[in-house]
């Protein structure tokens, strides 16, 4: 499409002028091409001229080299620059010379070792020599039985996840020691996804997997592929144990890309609040999609997909539009095999525009795409760049937009473009000896293969120390020299290795007698269906139920509560009966004018105090157990286009709980006095230390900062307390690390934010760039959260860190509650008036958020 | 992937459910008089082969967990045993629970049972051999008569199943009875490989034992090393669980290599029981070649063909279900599986052979069932 032509006459639309902010080029790069040092054997030459690739990119050439070295490397190319062929040409070259080698591919979802299957499939179509050579299978949850042992025995690559290799490949090794004694290449694709908690279990498998292979005399090389990131070198090092080759020269071609900053125009009667960043979406789909496009948007929210891809499809039907029907939403819950059909009609153009959330952002192969949109900042740079990276054509001109919600942190970045378009991708971190992870894995492994004393080094220096404490708690054994597992179980089904549980819900279509209901979706997979009824046989209409789509039990009760509506593909659906135990919500097919929107409580409570610390002289210090609770109590009825609040019901179900570790930190009545004193006010200041706090202890910790989270709340002590806790059920010791070295942490704090150079606080000191709302819920209907006072953040890690005050001379428990204190409390403090008080519910709903990938690869 | 509370609550109540029922007698009232009767001719000319049969009751292992109840039903059993045995069985020697030793008596315990350490080149383990006539008074005499039924019964069929065609003519001095004792689910340790087999002219249980988990090597070579006298292989439910475990552990310890699924992909095979050449002989002195060939046995899992048997007539075909009705017999104070992982550990950890014989009589009695069975299963 003419890019440059549309925008030019998007500038002399009266309706839109003025919104684009600022307008990028990326400018236009010729392909660089480069022969492998030794020339590719004629198979794979063929197989590579049949399927139109005629010569190699410069990163594949040496990619090819590389792995041929015997060395591990990972490449860090752009979106649709051939990063697959880079681990294949090698993986193909090796196993068309050799009948018996074997290859595994890792992939985070399910969805993508699916798609992948399918592209590799497709590469060998062409060529029956080749295709009974390289024979791929997915092997994961979802393979059925049967062709589990086909697999087993047959396929040479083995498509999977870390999760299946975690629970059900490993612990029984000996039904796959054929295929480990040959291993010669661990594909792991899209590494930047290995990081935080999921990095610091991957990294403990992959360690395992080593083991095993060295045990049947094997030593594969890794193959790693990655989005763009600060350090993927370092990254894909630490989880593999050993050094990793960075491939980064990408020699691919790149048409023009505009970049485009776009700034919804503010509302007439309302000066500080902005247009609808979903209506201007809604409108740049039908315009981009009208002039030819194949246009792609993504939203913060399942919900907001919804609403764009039923707003969009009913444009084009008010004017009789036929692209109604090439219009589709894309995002988390809905069954694979839908997923799959809007993939491939994504990638075969007879889809024109899809709405979705960031389900689609992993490298699902769509083919190149026009436009881009971008619906709000989505949380990190490298995410910005991975959704940015769909659109682009080797040769035509494309678009992205990033269209900025009414938030603070959307209109800085909307206000600086040179600090948005200078923002370098995020550090990934993974720590490989976290001792709660490595201990899990140490008994898994155990259970593998006895552990002997020799393994140590492959685990850490921690292992054996681990080890020994495991012997003490009857765990292992330790005899002859080596420890042995006791459990009479494969002890990694109890190991998730993500950050919440996986189990999810069903949405099951209850027809009517005449069968309607499921007229718009044709997806419903039988096996599912009749396994369903069998469980619910009381359930009304058991016989004629089908399941339309999945939800992750997490987010369940705040999307799919009784009388909530519940959107699927432009299709409204009422909810009658959610039933918690057997994981189904019934809907019926009910045309609805409004939506649902949950209204969520959440709270951080401290059950038990493990230690309280005097390291920090001016406030109360100390690490324990906490419970972090959300709830959907009621829900707003929204209607459609107008966004009118038309009514209000109450929802009964059990809140949600992560009981995990945390450690909190209460400022004493002196810090608050002279804060006081300052005229600033100690929560704003202890908002600014939270966004603050999130974005360092990672740091201390390695971890991710999705992988803690904060809030502030004076309800538990009865004044302005910061708590930061583990995203994890009973706690991965992120918070206890940072409660060891608090004051490493405050001063990490102190440095950040004093040496930002904004003026009132940005994304990159006080404000925190990934917070999010709740996954389901629509943007539009949130509000946004302000940048805390940074003066105020300044100031409060001033009274904090300065040593020369004296140190109180009360005592550590709540006694410190002062008369001064409490009128400080009074005064200051109130949870109402607390700015961060709000964002508990921000917190509790961001310990969602990875649901909102697509997640599914558990095993 | 952790289970949730109300999963556990509910594995934990189907874990507590008893696998017999409860009241036996209730249910053997429901089952058809034909059931334990035979029918043929042939049957009813051995049937006095088969009688109900009495064990004798491990040492040691009636105190811990019997109560006056048990006891008293214990009693009230083993007179009517007594009298069936007397009456049924007459060239039977005297009731075999002559030695009753004081079931408080856990001097002897500590140590285990009498046996040898075996040296194997993939090290030692401990092997106690046990003749059969020890554990069943008459059971060589029932065993010769069996071995009659059972091939004129093959003869009689049609077509016969061709594993139940190897078991009658290899039956019992080339078929070799496995039960394996392992620490949990597929994938833990094997600590125990028991064995009917016929040795130096003799039906005998052999018991391989591993002393900790480092001798499961060991133990498996030895298993090996007797495995290539037979030709048949006689299991119940070793197709789903032991065989494969056998192979699964082996492979682990580089122990020969799996060619099941090259040949069959694990389907029974054709007789081919006379075919001697086949059968590898594993040394137990030298080390067993990784790429070295496993001994390849016809293995009839009694737990199909006792389904395909019994299925309508009982109320499952678990094996002490088919004990209960089929062999007549019933345990006592018998270890229950489940706990049989957490003894052995236990056993590990202190050296107290307690619970290792109470494991070894538990695993002596599933080897006769599946003596008895075998004798049974061909109609």
């Amino acid at each position: 499409m003419e890019v440059a032509q549309f925008l030019d006459s998007l500038g002399r639309d009266d309706r839109y002028a003025g919104q684009i902010a600022h307008v990028r080029k990326m400018g236009v790069r010729d392909g660089v091409f480069q022969t492998p040092q030794e020339p590719l054997p004629e198979t794979l030459h063929r197989v590579l001229t049949d399927s139109g690739v005629e010569s190699l990119y410069s990163h594949q050439a040496e990619a090819l080299d590389t792995a041929r070295a015997g060395h591990d490397c990972v490449t860090v190319t752009g979106t649709a620059s051939g990063k697959t062929l880079c681990y294949n040409l090698p993986i193909l070259e090796t196993c068309f010379a050799d009948p018996d080698a074997r290859a595994l591919y890792l992939y985070p979802t399910k969805a993508l070792a699916q798609d992948q299957l399918k592209g590799l499939l497709e590469l060998l179509s062409q060529d029956p020599e080749a295709a009974a050579l390289a024979r791929p299978g997915v092997f994961d949850g979802d393979t059925p039985q049967p062709q589990r042992r086909r697999i087993k025995a047959e396929a040479n690559l083995v498509l999977s996840n870390p999760d299946m290799l975690h629970a059900s490949i490993l612990p029984y090794h000996t039904k796959w020691s054929r295929f480990f004694s040959e291993l010669r290449y661990v594909v792991l694709d899209e590494v930047h996804t290995y990081r935080g908690i999921l990095g610091a279990h991957v990294s403990c498998v992959l360690r395992r997997l080593q083991r095993v292979c060295r045990h049947y005399g094997a030593d594969p090389i890794f193959l790693a592929a990655s989005a763009t990131i600060a350090n993927p070198g370092e990254l894909t090092s630490r989880l593999i144990g050993r050094p990793a080759k960075v491939i980064d020269n990408d020699g691919s071609p790149r048409g023009e890309k505009y970049f485009v900053l776009w700034n919804p125009s503010p509302d007439g009667q309302d000066s500080l609040a902005r247009r609808s960043a979903n209506d201007d979406a809604v409108w740049l789909m039908c315009e981009t999609m009208e002039q030819g496009a194949q246009s792609l948007t993504f939203t913060r929210t399942r919900q907001a997909a919804e609403l764009v891809n039923r707003y969009v499809q009913d444009e084009f039907r008010k004017s009789g539009s036929p692209l109604a029907r090439q219009m589709r939403a894309y995002r988390g819950g809905y069954l694979p095999e839908e997923r799959r059909g809007i993939e491939q009609a994504l990638f075969g153009g007879e889809l024109r525009g899809v709405a979705a959330t960031n389900a689609l952002e992993l490298g699902v192969d769509i083919g190149s795409l026009d436009v881009v949109l971008m619906v709000h900042y989505p949380g990190t740079f490298a995410s910005v760049w991975q959704q940015a990276g769909r659109s682009g054509r080797r040769s035509d001109e494309s678009l992205a937009v990033l269209i900025a919600g009414n938030d603070p942190i959307d209109q800085y970045l909307l206000r600086r473009p040179d600090y948005f378009f200078q923002q370098t991708p995020e550090h990934a971190v993974v720590d490989p000896e976290n001792p709660y992870v490595l201990a899990s894995h140490l008994k898994a492994a155990a259970f593998e293969l006895p552990l002997a004393t020799k393994d140590a080094h492959l685990f850490g220096e921690r292992a054996p120390q681990l080890a020994d404490m495991l012997c003490d708690a009857d765990e292992l054994s330790h005899v002859a020299g080596s420890f042995y597992s006791t459990s009479p179980q494969n002890p990694s089904q109890t190991i998730s290795l993500r950050h919440m549980s996986d189990n999810t819900f069903s949405i099951v279509l209850v027809k009517d007698e005449k069968g309607r209901g499921a007229d718009k979706i044709r997806n419903g997979n039988r096996t599912q269906t009749n396994n369903l009824s069998a469980r619910n046989p009381d359930s009304p209409g058991a016989q004629t139920n089908e399941v339309i789509a999945n939800v992750d039990a997490i987010s369940a009760p705040e999307l799919i509560y009784p009388e909530a509506v519940y959107l699927h593909n432009g299709v409204s659906f009422f909810v009658r009966e959610l039933d918690l135990e057997g994981r189904v919500a019934y809907v019926e097919r009910h045309e609805m004018d409004y939506y649902t929107q949950a209204v969520l409580e959440s709270s951080v409570k401290i059950e038990a105090e493990r230690e309280a610390r005097r390291t920090v002289p001016q406030a109360f210090l100390a690490y324990g157990d906490v419970e972090v609770s959300w709830k959907t109590v009621a829900f707003k009825k929204i209607k459609f286009e107008t966004k009118e609040n038309v009514g209000f019901g109450s929802v009964d179900i059990p809140a949600q709980q992560l009981p995990t570790t945390a450690f909190w930190l209460a400022p004493s009545g002196h810090v608050r006095a002279e804060m006081k004193a300052s005229k600033m006010r100690t929560s704003e200041g202890m908002c600014g230390l939270r966004n603050l706090a999130v974005v360092a202890l990672p740091m201390i910790a390695m971890c991710d900062s999705r992988d803690i989270s904060g809030v502030v709340d004076s309800k538990n002590l009865g004044r302005t307390t910061v708590i930061l806790y583990d995203r994890y059920p009973g706690g991965l010791g992120y918070c206890e690390k940072g409660f060891q070295h608090i004051n490493e942490l405050l001063a990490l704090c102190q440095e950040m934010v004093t040496a930002c150079p904004c003026e009132d606080g940005c994304p990159s000191c006080v404000g925190l760039p990934n917070l999010r709302p709740a996954i389901h819920s629509d943007p539009d209907l949130t509000r946004g959260y302000p940048i805390p006072d940074k003066a105020a953040a300044i100031r409060l890690l001033e009274l904090l860190v300065q040593s020369d005050v004296e140190p109180l001379q009360t005592p550590l428990d709540d006694g410190e509650l002062s008369d001064h204190a409490q009128n400080d409390h009074a005064q200051n403090d109130h949870a109402q008036n607390d700015p961060g008080h709000n964002d508990h519910a921000h917190n509790a709903e961001a310990s969602k958020e990875d649901t909102l990938n697509d997640s599914t690869a558990i095993a | 992937m952790t289970l949730t509370a109300k999963t556990l609550a509910r594995i934990s109540k189907l874990n507590r459910a008893p696998a017999v029922p409860r009241d036996p007698d209730e249910q053997k009232g429901e089952l058809p008089e034909t059931m334990l009767a035979t029918t043929t001719p042939v049957a009813q000319a051995i049937q006095s082969a088969l009688t109900p049969l009495e064990l004798d009751e491990p040492k040691t292992a009636t105190a811990k967990t019997s109560t006056a109840n048990q006891r008293a039903a214990r009693k009230a059993e083993r007179k009517t045993g007594e009298e069936s045995e007397a009456a049924s069985n007459k060239d039977s020697d005297s009731p075999a629970h002559a030695d009753k030793a004081s079931p408080d008596d856990r001097t002897s315990t500590r140590e285990l049972p009498a046996g040898r350490e075996v040296h194997t080149a993939s090290g030692s383990f401990w092997r106690i051999d046990t003749p059969i006539e020890q554990l069943w008074r008459g059971g060589k005499g029932h065993v010769r008569r069996g071995t009659e039924f059972l091939r004129v019964a093959v003869q009689t069929q049609e077509d016969p199943h061709p594993e139940l065609a190897a078991l009658a003519s290899d039956f019992p001095d080339r078929t070799l009875f496995l039960d394996l004792e392992t620490c949990g689910f597929a994938g833990s340790i094997v600590f125990l490989v028991g064995l009917l087999h016929f040795e130096d002219g003799q039906l005998k249980l052999s018991q391989l034992l591993a002393r900790n988990y480092a001798e499961e090597k060991a133990v498996l070579h030895g298993l090996w090393a007797i495995a290539g006298q037979s030709n048949v292989l006689s299991t119940f439910n070793g197709k789903s669980f032991d065989w494969p475990c056998v192979h699964d552990r082996s492979t682990l310890h580089h122990l020969g290599r799996d060619d099941r699924h090259l040949s069959s992909l694990g389907k029974p095979q054709e007789h081919t029981a006379k075919d001697d050449a086949r059968v590898e002989s594993v040394s137990l002195d030298e080390p067993m070649r990784t790429d070295a060939t496993r001994p390849d046995l016809v293995h009839c899992d009694l737990l199909h063909h006792s389904r395909r048997k019994w299925k309508d007539a009982l109320p499952n075909c678990r094996l002490q279900t088919l004990e209960r009705y089929i062999c007549g017999r019933r345990r006592y104070d018998d270890i229950p599986g489940s706990a049989i992982p957490a003894a052995y550990h236990q056993f590990v950890r202190t050296g107290d052979a307690w619970e290792i014989r109470s494991i070894l009589h538990h695993n002596a009695l599933d080897l006769i069932t599946l003596l008895q069975l075998s004798m049974r299963v061909v109609e």
